[in-house]
């Protein structure tokens, strides 16, 4: 059985020490790289939005039957 | 972490059918009540004027969109999908459900033929909405 004095000493040996209050490197720039990412409009994208279009174009009652599931 | 996950995902997922529905509305009151002229006599609507027929997309589409946004907030880690290809499996239920609805209210009825042709096209537009819609306020809802 581990007595109360024995712990402490195990978890500091099989736990990293964390003996610094700052981060190794600075995260702030990563933050707001995170943030500022977009989703970039492929070629497919165009494409599937040129579908869309052109399948509404030509039968003009799919829209509002879209619109009604939407 | 931030808290509450799904409630994030619930409010992310209600957010474009809401803005939709009062796109909607608003030009069927502007044909309405400006033009005076039904929209049905400018778009083709069935013959039920559009007020009755909303009442589906009012009350039902925002709330399952949010569902299914929760929904793939909790399988992601499983299915790995991604939120568009998520967002476009959407309408194989939202269509039999929207012409069941509306055949067990009397609103309208829509033969299913020409309900199936529609699916494609409706799962792509969804596939749009939800990788660049839904996709962007899940991000800024911190849950993407």
């Amino acid at each position: 059985m581990i007595d109360d004095d024995r712990l402490p000493q195990l978890l500091k040996a099989a736990l990293p020490s964390v003996d610094t209050d700052q981060p190794r490197r600075d995260l702030w720039p990563a933050v707001i790289r995170r943030s500022e990412t977009r989703v970039e409009v492929s070629f497919g994208d165009w494409s599937l939005a040129a579908i869309v279009i052109v399948v509404l174009l030509m039968f003009p009652k799919w829209f509002w039957f879209l619109a009604y599931h939407l | 972490m931030r808290p509450r996950p799904y409630l994030r995902a619930y409010m992310a997922g209600i957010v474009i059918p809401t803005l939709a529905l009062l796109v909607i509305m608003s030009v069927d009151a502007y044909h309405v009540f400006y033009l005076e002229v039904p929209s049905q006599f400018v778009f083709g609507l069935p013959a039920r004027p559009l007020e009755r027929t909303i009442l589906f997309p009012m009350a039902i589409v925002p709330n399952l969109w949010g569902v299914w946004n929760m929904v793939w907030l909790a399988t992601k880690s499983r299915t790995h999908l991604p939120v568009a290809v998520h967002g476009s499996l959407l309408p194989l239920f939202l269509v039999p459900a929207g012409i069941l609805l509306g055949r067990t209210l009397e609103l309208f009825h829509i033969q299913m033929w020409y309900a199936l042709p529609a699916i494609p096209v409706g799962m792509i537009a969804y596939y749009l909405a939800w990788k660049f819609l839904v996709g962007s306020l899940n991000h800024e809802m911190g849950i993407a």
